[in-house]
């Protein structure tokens, strides 16, 4: 697996770097590490007038950025490299999330990795923007690394097993997710819930009708069915794999719900490769996890 | 968790974990609560309405027609296009059809039982045709693909944009009949008793009314059905009533309030209105969210019954050359009503919700 890793020497960027290194990639998996200086912060030499003074102060403190970006790649990579995984730096400059499009692109990546902000509820909704930017418009997989809830510690760590939470639908993307889910080497800690939401019209109860519908009672028992095809899938490679049957009103509501019931520090759903409608149209589930679940998302896309 | 009184209304999951931790105590007070807003959104709705007739010169019927009927489908409009969107469509058609056989059928079928119902017949012979034919079309449409030999009929989506354009055309025409109506007929010649609002205040009466029924209806349903739940009623039974009639309270209250402040004519506009909308608003807009499957039970007894309603009451305004509809009319539409809820359960005919 090719993954690129966003980093920018923050807090958050640290963050998800320690769950990058913990995190149960294949074996052969190899990271790109990735800081692009953001070219807002310095003023374009070329476009303003300066006199001699000022243009080599600009051009000793961009000096020292990229420096320290360097070290703090240099630094990170030797972490990525202790971990047995190989390693490569990138330094670029311009519009961050742009430029971390273009790596990924340019790389042909299977995953990109980005930190976000914290757990509280207030600062859960915040994803950041660079973070929503690369969710909307990546093509390929993104992992979104929160901070874990209060009184939990990174997975992967001693005491703290993966708790991972596969939102399942049997459409292709979801089966994309599945096989992902099913390729993570995963100990005897750790555990897998698949879980399947089923939606219905709640406004005016009209999920009363719904459930005495022999159509609807078709279609869940199609669902438990998939369902438990997925789980049978996931038995042969993983330990403590279970399955949950949702109904509700929105998906992602659900999802989220079950995460947070669970203590999930994972979520790992499928989405649909996006043209400009799409993104409008189905874009709010994926959005809507990624922005409200309670710990780190894994958005898988198909190839 | 707090939640805003704005959350408890506009977010689904929000009213439904509130509604199943409260009492049966509060739960009552909470209908309660519903039914004041009901009683009271319609009686203003009423007042703004009558008001407004009178400031503009539109027929009262026209306005029930347009803005009540615009108004009272909205939950009917809600649900199915909820439902289209998540993959639901038999309910979006279901909601639909059965809104009209429950509006015309029930609550006018009511209405003109309790009250002497004038008509304008200028108008109502033109929405009339209207309704009916919005109705046939629907059918027409989708009989199409049955003779095609298809054997999952669905309502295309362009059967969907269809339906929308011709419901801008309807509400176009319909404000044209009114202006020529309302020149060739003074309505009822009836006399101002009281002094009248001003149009801005009508208005606020009218859209605060309207939007107090819908709350009251939103919130309503789900409280009373989770009495009915704690109390052990079967799941049948609840969605056979309350939840059937939910999507139709906004048209019962109005149909209530009406006859009660003595504008009967108000609720043949908004019935008039509500089936028109309830075909090319209603399936409409869920048919552009989703192609609608037609399940086979529509072929054989929904949309029949949905059309000897409307074209009893199609002959009726023929009739009627008295300018009053009759208490057998609203008889009869009450036991056609009747029959199909007594004939769908004893043969078990799945209701006109499906999934």
């Amino acid at each position: 697996m090719k993954i690129l890793l966003a980093t920018d020497g923050s807090e958050y960027a640290g963050m998800a770097l320690d769950y990058l290194l913990r995190f149960p990639f294949p074996e052969d998996s190899s990271v790109i590490l990735l800081t692009v200086i953001d070219k807002r912060v310095f003023v374009d030499a070329e476009s303003v007038e300066l006199t001699a003074e000022q243009s080599e102060a600009l051009h000793a403190v961009h000096h020292t950025v990229r420096e320290e970006a360097q070290a703090f790649l240099d630094m990170a990579a030797q972490r990525v490299g202790a971990r047995g995984l190989a390693v490569t730096v990138q330094l670029r400059s311009g519009d961050v999330a742009e430029e971390i499009l273009i790596a990924a692109e340019e790389a042909q990546v299977d995953l990109v990795v980005v930190g976000s902000h914290g757990h509280s509820p207030v600062r859960r909704f915040m994803l950041g923007s660079i973070a929503n930017r690369v969710l909307t418009y990546s093509p390929y997989s993104v992992l979104i690394v929160k901070q874990p809830e209060a009184g939990h510690s990174l997975p992967g760590l001693e005491g703290e097993p993966w708790r991972v939470l596969l939102a399942y639908d049997d459409s292709a993307p979801a089966r994309k997710a599945l096989e992902l889910c099913a390729s993570l080497p995963l100990g005897a800690g750790d555990s897998v819930e698949v879980v399947t939401v089923l939606t219905l019209v709640t406004g005016f109860r009209q999920d009363i009708y719904q459930h005495l519908n022999p159509v609807w009672q078709q279609k869940k028992i199609a669902a438990k069915a998939a369902l438990d095809g997925a789980v049978v899938k996931l038995h042969g490679s993983l330990p403590g794999v279970t399955s949950q049957l949702r109904e509700g009103a929105s998906s992602s509501h659900e999802i989220i719900e079950a995460a947070e019931e669970s203590g999930s520090n994972l979520v790992v759903l499928g989405s649909e490769g996006k043209s400009a409608l799409q993104r409008l149209v189905q874009g709010s589930f994926t959005g809507n996890v990624a922005r409200h679940a309670p710990c780190s998302v894994l958005v898988v896309r198909e190839d | 968790m707090e939640v805003s009184l704005l959350q408890l209304i506009g977010d689904e999951a929000v009213l439904q974990a509130f509604v199943a931790e409260l009492s049966i105590a509060s739960l009552l007070g909470i209908i309660v609560v519903s039914i004041v807003l009901l009683s009271k959104g319609a009686d203003w709705m009423i007042d703004g309405v009558v008001d407004l007739a009178e400031r503009t010169g539109m027929p009262k019927i026209v306005i029930g027609a347009t803005v009540v009927s615009l108004g009272t489908t909205l939950p009917e409009a809600f649900v199915s296009v909820m439902a289209a969107f998540m993959g639901n469509p038999g309910l979006a058609l279901g909601n639909g059809v059965g809104s009209i056989i429950a509006d015309t059928g029930l609550i006018f079928g009511l209405t003109c039982v309790l009250a002497a119902v004038p008509m304008n017949r200028f108008i109502l012979n033109r929405t009339g045709w209207v309704q009916v034919g919005a109705a046939v079309l629907l059918v027409v449409l989708a009989v199409i693909p049955l003779l095609r030999g298809d054997p999952e009929p669905v309502l295309e989506r362009w059967v969907g944009f269809l339906f929308l354009a011709l419901l801008v055309g309807y509400l176009y025409i319909t404000y044209v009949w009114a202006r020529q109506g309302s020149v060739m007929l003074l309505e009822e010649g009836e006399e101002t008793a009281h002094e009248l609002m001003s149009i801005g205040k009508c208005w606020l009466l009218v859209i605060g009314g309207l939007v107090m029924i819908l709350v009251g209806a939103r919130v309503l349903v789900p409280a009373a059905s989770e009495i009915a739940l704690r109390l052990g009623v079967p799941d049948d039974v609840i969605a056979a009533t309350m939840v059937a009639f939910g999507t139709s309270l906004p048209e019962l209250m109005t149909a209530i309030a009406a006859v009660r402040k003595g504008h009967p004519e108000i609720t043949v506009g908004n019935i008039v209105g509500a089936d028109v909308l309830n075909c090319l608003f209603v399936i409409g807009a869920a048919a552009v969210a989703s192609p609608l499957a037609i399940p086979e039970n529509f072929y054989y007894f929904h949309f029949p019954a949905m059309l000897v309603i409307l074209f009893s009451f199609r002959v009726f305004i023929s009739m009627n050359r008295s300018g009053v509809f009759h208490r057998w009319q609203g008889i009869w539409l009450l036991a056609v009503y009747t029959v199909y809820v007594v004939l769908g359960f004893a043969l078990n005919v799945e209701s006109a919700h499906p999934v």
